[in-house]
């Protein structure tokens, strides 16, 4: 039987009057590197800060690592590794300080301890730091953004988390820093059994670690499934008509479909290759052909809002 | 679970109870602000006597002669000072004796006892308040040859004085039995009701006479005496007036001057007056007839300023003035105005009556004048203030109304005065209640419907929704803002039924049902886990 | 060592505060009482002259208002300054989530928090009102010796701040709109305010600011395990 570390029922979110989440059904297993994406302001910073018990659900619920999300105990926490949006971390403190204030809340591991043991890893965090370039007595004022979050990685890896939920962690960060980070993951990910959920606006990061994509799209999650599953399923097609191009576009999986004298781009999910050549066919398509797509675009296909058909083009004066 | 339960309701009942307190202040001081600026808008008349030959008596100024006669005095010039204000004498059967300006009067009229504290103990107390500028104290310098040599404190707990040398070391104490060494033999004084202090020929230090609820004692600080006026065991004393009881300036007196002895005036609450002479020593108790007693008054300070009763002693004899005003109000303050308008509603006789005391206590009438005092035109009720805090008052509590019903006597003594903040309390009370009026209660019946339309759809229970409309009701302007403050939650439009429902609960408080899901589409890619 | 982790962090936070306000404190509360001293004896009492009536108020004395008034005035500054530090600011940077999200309950967070401010209370103006009260009583300028009620008043001044910092961090924790009960906590610290200046006895002096220290304490703590961050 497959032990979920995350699972959500129903889980939903009022602002106000304002629908932020609309019954989230997640479950998560163990081991598995899930990537959280979506739109500006699709829900996903709430549907983390509801998993973690930071927000009070409107209705629904949320459990992490067998334990409500709203009464998460001390024992729990300590399993969870968190990296918030922007790495807000205290000012004021130097990364010595700010590490010594981290590891309190830990056991420290014993010199016998192997890797991926829980405790705090000293070794490990002042490892990263040192591969990360920085010193000990800066103040977290007077850090970047990337180092800010570099010492934010190292703070939330050094404890060996169970589960991993990052909140947009390559926010701002250049390509180098970036790369640095996703490398940090890949390290927590090769210890056995860690879970990882995060949300990125990057696609590429999420290609190159994830093997679960939750697209969430104004608080409904429309997809949740395996990410290979997800670059198959989501196609583009391109028919070249010898005229015009039909008015109705009946075929199955449609999302969205473009225009122009006589192409027809169309958007197609879970479409079988075999129902795309019947319709060419019955349509009077002269040719067809499938358009590669990175997740990058399939994304954005694939959250475009309804009616959107023509690109945003310049008009000359 | 349940320990956070316990702790959110009475989280969320301290949190009511201190919204709905901090906002009757803040509707409270609404209604001042509005009170004051009808003030300041439109400031009250002070009720004007007709001039007409009615009220010639009524208003004039009844003035005895040593001898008994009785005179008149009319003031002609309302503008200026008093000194230099000009009037008109005339005598009973209206024949002009005199006219001129007040400080040339041709004749010594009787001049009466006045009350004798300057500063109440009430005060005292709101010095030692525990402030900003921390418990304050009453000092008494003494000097010599204008330079401090002792300095007298006053504990406000112990009642007793505490003596220090200006250069450091301690006195002694002064206490009821005056001057001891340490602070077990020093007797207290008694609470002290209040105190006058004044300086003589030479003022480098004070006397005070110092009332207390059983004595009046005669203290001073610069031969360290304290002499024991009146005492009484029994009965408290109600009231102190005084008249040429301090040493003033000498100052050559001429033949028509009359020769005022100290004198000193205490009642008792068994309504027997202890007057005190010097010049010579002199103490007489009088019991005063029935028809003399003064009329029923709830609170202390009224008595010292609203009795009948006058006295002064000089050195030909002991005079009481009487007026009869035949004004007797209703034990309970509630009854007080509704009397008052009765009273000035119809004519009332009256009457002034000079008496002497006899060596044996008795009196003896020396003159009376009778005459009527016509209806009062003029009433409180046309006063814009009050006005404006009568209608201001319609969005008051309903609930003042029961406080002021259940103990309005005690209420309005308190406002004068009660304790600390008590007295305060009891003033907004006494001030502002609606006086049961229907406008009030209409208020309040809107307030509830709205509260009920608000509260319809957001409603999570019965039973708090009833709570709240009652508070609303109880509370009028201010219940209605606290529900808002505490209950204003979002509504949506329940996707099943179609109307407003809260958020607070699962499902709809209209249809029962919970929220719905989200529409999935043909192109959402949910696969099992 | 959770506990204390926290606290050693709170008390860091706190520590410019503190040394800001004790620092002002001790300046011109010292330098008060010596300015004070070196006038002439008798010079804060009044003379009167000959025949003339005395009125009360001419003999009311508070010895040692000015600087009590400082007092006053640094408690409730440190108070409410360490109030926005303790429960606003952690708003505006957005440290919320870093700091709740530690393997320690959230009432040992808020506990942190509370004696930290606690302890800068007592140390930043308790401590030198102790100091400067000692200074007071023994300076020339003052005849008498100051009352113990005196002193202990100057500790519920310090009681004060403490209300007005508990009423600040209510402020602060509170989500709710500013026309609805988000400045409840400072409204009612001004209230008990406003009781204690009525009150001039030492017991319903402290019944006041404990039964305001109490109930401020309990919907703070009540609202920091509820909130939302």
């Amino acid at each position: 039987m497959t032990e979920f570390v995350l699972e959500t029922q129903g889980l939903t979110k009022f602002y106000g009057d304002k629908l932020a989440v609309d019954h989230i059904d997640l479950k998560i297993p163990r081991g598995c590197i899930c990537g959280f994406v979506g739109r500006n302001g699709s829900g996903k910073t709430t549907a983390i800060k509801l998993l973690l018990g930071f927000l009070k659900p409107t209705a629904g619920s949320s459990r992490l690592l067998g334990c409500d999300s709203q009464d998460l105990t001390p024992a729990i926490r300590q399993r969870i590794g968190y990296v918030a949006e922007g790495h807000r971390l205290i000012r004021w403190m130097t990364i010595a300080e700010i590490a010594k204030f981290q590891s309190a809340f830990f056991h420290e591991q014993p010199a016998s301890a192997k890797q991926g043991d829980a405790g705090w890893d000293s070794k490990f965090f002042w490892d990263m730091i040192d591969y990360f370039g920085l010193s000990k007595k800066q103040k977290i004022k007077h850090l970047s953004n990337g180092q800010r979050a570099q010492v934010s990685l190292a703070l939330t890896l050094a404890p060996n988390p169970e589960l991993l939920i990052m909140d947009d962690p390559t926010l701002g960060l250049d390509a180098a820093i970036r790369r640095q980070f996703l490398e940090g993951i890949i390290e927590l990910i090769m210890r056995q059994g860690r879970t990882i959920l995060f949300s990125s606006h990057i696609l590429g990061d999420i290609e190159r670690v994830a093997d679960k994509i939750v697209v969430i799209d104004k608080g409904v999650i429309r997809a949740d499934c395996s990410l290979e599953q997800f670059r198959t399923e989501v196609k583009k097609v391109r028919f070249v008509f010898n005229q015009s191009p039909p008015q109705t576009i009946d075929i199955e999986g449609l999302l969205g479909s473009r225009r122009s004298d006589k192409e027809l781009e169309v958007i197609l999910v879970g479409t079988a290759d075999e129902k795309i050549a019947e319709w060419a066919k019955s349509s009077g398509a002269a040719d067809y052909q499938t358009i590669n797509m990175n997740l990058e675009d399939q994304f954005i296909e694939y959250t475009a809002p309804a009616g959107r058909n023509k690109p945003f083009t310049w008009e000359a004066k | 679970m349940a320990k956070n339960n316990c702790l959110e309701y009475i989280a969320r009942l301290s949190r009511a109870v201190i919204t709905l307190v901090l906002l009757m202040f803040v509707v409270l001081f609404v209604q001042i602000i509005v009170v004051h600026l009808a003030w300041i808008y439109k400031k009250p008349s002070l009720p004007v006597l007709p001039d007409s030959p009615e009220w010639r008596i009524p208003k004039a100024e009844k003035l005895f002669l040593p001898d008994g006669m009785v005179h008149f005095v009319n003031k002609v010039d309302t503008q200026s000072n008093d000194n230099y204000a000009k009037e008109e004498i005339t005598d009973v059967n209206g024949l002009v004796l005199w006219h001129g300006i007040h400080k040339d009067r041709p004749s010594r009229y009787l001049d009466w006892a006045s009350p004798a504290p300057n500063f109440y103990g009430q005060q005292m107390q709101s010095v030692s308040q525990l402030g900003p500028d921390l418990p304050g104290f009453m000092e008494v310098p003494v000097r010599v040859s204008e330079e401090l040599k002792e300095v007298w404190r006053y504990d406000l707990e112990a009642q007793v004085f505490a003596g220090y040398e200006a250069r450091g070391g301690f006195i002694g104490y002064l206490g009821a039995d005056g001057f001891v060494a340490s602070k077990a033999q020093a007797k207290p004084f008694g609470e002290c009701i209040g105190f006058t202090s004044w300086t003589d020929e030479d003022p480098s230090s004070i006397v005070m006479l110092w009332q207390t609820t059983h004595r009046i004692c005669q203290i001073d600080f610069r031969t360290r005496s304290v002499e024991k006026l009146f005492e009484s065991a029994q009965y408290d004393i109600k009231s102190v007036k005084w008249h040429h009881w301090r040493p003033t300036y000498p100052r050559d007196k001429d033949s028509s001057d009359i020769r005022y002895r100290p004198f000193i005036d205490c009642q008792t609450t068994d309504k027997k007056h202890h007057l005190i002479m010097r010049e010579p020593n002199q103490a007489i108790t009088l019991e005063l007839p029935e028809q003399l007693q003064e009329p029923n008054q709830i609170w202390r300070w009224h008595w010292q300023y609203n009795t009948n009763l006058d006295f002064t002693a000089t050195d030909k004899a002991i005079f009481v003035q009487y007026i009869e005003k035949k004004y007797n109000p209703p034990a309970s303050q509630k009854l007080m105005k509704q009397y008052q308008q009765e009273y000035d509603s119809k004519p009332q006789p009256r009457s002034i009556q000079l008496y002497k005391v006899l060596d044996d206590g008795r009196l003896e009438l020396v003159n009376r004048f009778d005459w009527t005092r016509p209806v009062v035109q003029t009433s409180r009720a046309l006063n814009p203030e009050y006005i404006f805090q009568k209608w201001i008052s319609k969005v008051s509590p309903p609930v003042f109304d029961l406080l002021w019903a259940l103990g309005g006597d005690m209420l309005y003594k308190f406002g004068i005065e009660g304790p600390g903040m008590m007295q305060n309390y009891a003033k907004i009370i006494t001030q502002f209640h609606p006086y049961n009026s229907f406008l009030n209660y209409v208020l309040s019946a809107i307030m509830m419907a709205f509260a009920l339309w608000h509260g319809w759809a957001r409603r999570t229970s019965w039973a708090r929704l009833i709570l709240w409309l009652i508070i609303v009701g109880a509370f009028n302007l201010a219940g209605l803002l606290t529900y808002l403050a505490l209950n204003h939650t979002p509504v949506i439009k329940c996707p099943a039924c179609g109307k407003k429902r809260g958020l607070e609960m699962d499902n709809c408080s209209q249809c029962g049902r919970p929220l719905a899901l989200p529409q999935r589409k043909p192109t959402d890619l949910i696969m099992a886990n | 060592m959770r506990f204390f982790t926290l606290l050693k962090k709170e008390l860091r936070e706190c520590l410019p505060w503190m040394a800001t306000a004790a620092a002002i404190l001790l300046l011109i509360g010292s330098l008060n009482l010596i300015d004070s001293k070196q006038r002439q004896i008798g010079d804060q009492y009044r003379t009167f002259e000959r025949y003339s009536e005395v009125g009360g108020y001419y003999l009311l004395t508070h010895p040692i208002s000015d600087f009590s008034i400082l007092v006053f005035m640094s408690a409730v500054g440190l108070g409410l300054a360490l109030g926005v530090r303790q429960f606003w600011v952690d708003d505006f940077m957005g440290t919320w989530g870093f700091i709740v999200h530690r393997s320690t309950h959230r009432t040992t967070i808020f506990a942190a928090k509370i004696c930290a401010a606690l302890i800068s209370m007592i140390v930043a103006i308790g401590l030198l009102w102790c100091y400067l009260f000692w200074l007071a009583n023994s300076s020339a300028y003052f005849v008498f010796p100051l009352p113990e009620k005196s002193f202990i008043g100057g500790w519920l001044i310090c009681g004060m701040g403490l209300l007005f910092y508990l009423g600040a961090g209510l402020v602060g924790l509170s989500k709710t709109k500013w026309y609805t009960t988000k400045l409840m906590g400072l409204g009612f610290a001004l209230w008990m305010f406003i009781t204690l200046s009525q009150q001039w006895t030492l017991w319903w002096g402290f019944g006041t600011v404990l039964i305001g220290a109490v109930v401020l304490l309990f919907l703070m703590w009540e609202t920091f395990l509820n909130r939302e961050f």
